[in-house]
């Protein structure tokens, strides 16, 4: 009888067991859950929905603000993600620009500067200096500041290679997620503990959406290069003055998304910053309708036939 | 007296004289083997803990406080932590992590809990006293691959407590009934711990806020009954008060649930024992209620039956976040025991359960 009693004991607590009332769902913990499997799509649904719900009725307004910021933020990693923009597997280009003060890797020797000519520049390339380039014709003068400013584009992009070809190329398809998580960010107040995060993540998304729109005018935009002549290469001169004013608009919406970051965010680091001024050297290039690389695309035929053989 | 040690060497520093545990009880040291990432980690049954409830649900009754500690003296040094937990820890707070680091942190190790403790107790016929001067108990996750969070939290704490109790049979040996009450009361001193950042913020290197911690003294108090009726056919049933007077969250904006974040809560546990002809069966069952019985409380509350012939003791237990069975084998002055189960770790954030071995190693002096 004892025994019997206590399965039936036994037996009722399996069943209450069974039996367990629903929790309500954890929205943002099943979102992680979700995340942590990098089930983005599913994700991005979940929250969607959940941010066209009304909050929990319990929550006081400000706990109902923090917590939509917090969705938000999560919906923006979602929409990145799926698009493989993933800071886990893209690590070693976000340490460069957040986690290492030293950004920029010290050159052993600059490519070009100002000291430097352009003859030294295409020495560089493996182009042997031409005697009569001493005379400084007017052609040749023309000629000179055309291969600085292309060069000078080049030695800006490869300044920062290790951001550029660490980041993933976004196809032109999916870019419109970027878009969408940028627009979510843009919607976390400034006051909200998230903004900080917000603003940095907005400029990566949009510095991520630059560099693809920049690579669509590489040979392979998936490729990595790390060499002068190899970028010079891959690169279609022409075609990246078609994408002139895209990457114009790009540039500038990238500065506004520089803006918010926060100076104290900025000073304490210096890779950030470092990139901004890449950033900002860039956009000479792409700034007015008489682009530099406009002017200078006449040369890479001559060039590419001295320096891709 | 009963010596428990681990009788195993380790490699890794913390292994290294970390547990020399003398009990009074029959505690056990165990081994806990997680074979999805083939980590050992070790633990002792010392607290009252959601694992082997049978036990600890007695263990944590003060009705029952004289009758488990009657025997002078226990001193415990323990910890419980998988050596990853600590490993990533350790990468954390110490170096700058490589990409691969990252990776392998995020893949296979993005959630450890970590606890330990000293503890000293004494017993008297009436009275039982326990001092913990130090315990920390803890956890971190690591989450969201495209934009990654940590989140760590951790309470140290600092306890003091005392069990008063007595029972009928002190006063009437030959009573039919066992009617045992007591009352422990606990005076603690809390540091609690909690950081939430995510890699953007903690990149900006600004945000000190990102940690916040609280300290707090708290005096409250566990009651306890305890039904014996096995002479009525009837299984004995105990009734625990657990932190008697709190009924408010202090912390609740501490996403890492600890132990420190515990409720008034109402405990009550049936056991019944019953020998067949061969061995002697062991029903038992734990149900929890929230403060004042307006909730039931189902991760809490479970059930347990085992078996034991001779120096061989099998069981198998249930909760919704556990599920598991082993058994315990004496020879002599050692045991050994193993228990698979199927759990998650206190903190409510842990979704997906674990496949974990504990194995058991003891020797009694």
């Amino acid at each position: 009888m004892k025994i019997g009693l206590g399965f039936l004991i036994f037996a009722w607590l399996l069943l209450l067991g069974c039996k367990e009332k629903k929790e309500e769902t954890d929205v943002i913990g099943n979102a992680r859950h979700l995340l942590n499997q990098r089930n983005y799509q599913d994700v991005v649904d979940l929250l969607l929905i959940e941010l066209e719900s009304p909050s929990p009725s319990k929550m006081s307004e400000g706990e109902k603000k923090a917590r939509e910021s917090e969705l938000r933020l999560l919906l923006a990693s979602a929409y990145a993600g799926s698009v493989g923009l993933d800071l886990i597997d893209s690590y070693a280009a976000f340490e460069e620009v957040l986690f290492k003060d030293a950004f920029f890797a010290p050159k052993k020797r600059s490519l070009l500067s100002e000291e430097q000519g352009p003859s030294a520049v295409t020495q560089d390339l493996g182009v042997p200096v031409k005697p009569q380039e001493k005379d400084l014709s007017a052609e040749i003068l023309d000629r000179q500041k055309a291969e600085r400013e292309i060069f000078s584009f080049l030695e800006t992009l490869l300044s920062s290679t290790k951001i550029i070809f660490g980041l993933k190329w976004i196809p032109p398809t999916d870019r419109v997620k970027i878009i969408r998580a940028a627009q979510q960010l843009d919607k976390i107040p400034k006051d909200d503990k998230y903004f900080r995060a917000a603003s940095i993540y907005r400029f990566i998304l949009f510095s991520d959406l630059f560099m693809s729109t920049l690579r669509d005018s590489l040979g392979d935009p998936r490729g990595v290069y790390d060499s002068s002549s190899g970028l010079f290469c891959a690169l279609n001169v022409a075609n990246l003055a078609d994408t002139n004013s895209k990457l114009n608009l790009q540039l500038t919406i990238l500065s506004v998304a520089a803006d918010e970051i926060s100076p104290a965010v900025k000073e304490k680091n210096p890779g950030l910053v470092k990139l901004l001024t890449t950033f900002s050297k860039l956009r000479q290039f792409f700034d007015s309708n008489r682009s530099p690389l406009s002017r200078a695309y006449f040369l890479q035929g001559s060039l590419r036939n001295e320096i891709c053989k | 007296m009963r010596f428990v040690s681990n009788t195993r060497t380790y490699s890794n520093w913390f292994w290294m004289g970390l547990l020399v545990s003398t009990y009074s009880q029959a505690a056990q040291v165990r081994h806990l083997f997680d074979y999805t990432t083939s980590q050992l980690s070790l633990e002792t049954a010392g607290a009252c803990g959601s694992i082997d409830f049978h036990v600890d649900s007695i263990r944590c009754n003060p009705a029952l406080q004289r009758t488990l500690s009657k025997n002078m003296g226990t001193f415990e040094i323990t910890t419980l932590a998988d050596e990853a937990t600590f490993d990533s820890l350790w990468k954390f707070a110490s170096q700058p992590l490589t990409a691969n680091d990252v990776k392998t942190l995020f893949e296979k190790y993005n959630f450890g809990t970590f606890s330990g403790y000293v503890r000293l107790a004494t017993a008297s016929k009436w009275a039982s006293f326990e001092l913990v001067p130090a315990s920390l108990v803890g956890a971190y996750r690591l989450s969201n691959p495209s934009l990654p969070f940590l989140q760590v939290s951790g309470v140290r704490k600092s306890a003091f407590s005392t069990s008063l109790s007595m029972g009928l049979r002190d006063f009437y040996d030959d009573s039919p009934i066992g009617i045992d009450v007591g009352v422990k009361l606990k005076s603690e001193r809390l540091t609690l711990v909690n950081a939430e950042i995510d890699a953007l913020t903690a990149a900006s290197k600004t945000e000190k806020t990102a940690v916040s911690s609280k300290k707090r003294n708290e005096l409250d108090a566990d009651m306890g009954l305890y039904l014996d009726l096995s002479k009525f056919w009837l299984p004995s049933f105990g009734l625990v008060c657990a932190n008697c007077l709190k009924n408010e969250v202090e912390d609740d904006s501490f996403d890492l649930q600890t132990t420190s974040n515990e409720l008034r809560s109402i405990k009550g546990h049936l056991s019944i024992d019953a020998s067949p002809g061969v061995g002697t069966v062991f029903v038992s069952s734990i149900l929890s209620w929230g403060s004042d019985f307006n909730t039931f409380e189902t991760e809490t509350s479970g059930a347990s039956l085992g078996y034991l012939i001779g120096d061989f003791f099998v069981s198998t237990q249930y909760t919704p976040s556990r599920t598991g069975w082993g058994f315990i084998a004496k020879r002599g002055f050692y045991q050994i025991g193993m228990q698979y189960a199927r759990e998650k770790q206190p903190p409510l954030f842990q979704i997906e359960r674990q496949e974990k071995l504990y194995m058991t190693l003891g020797a009694a002096l």
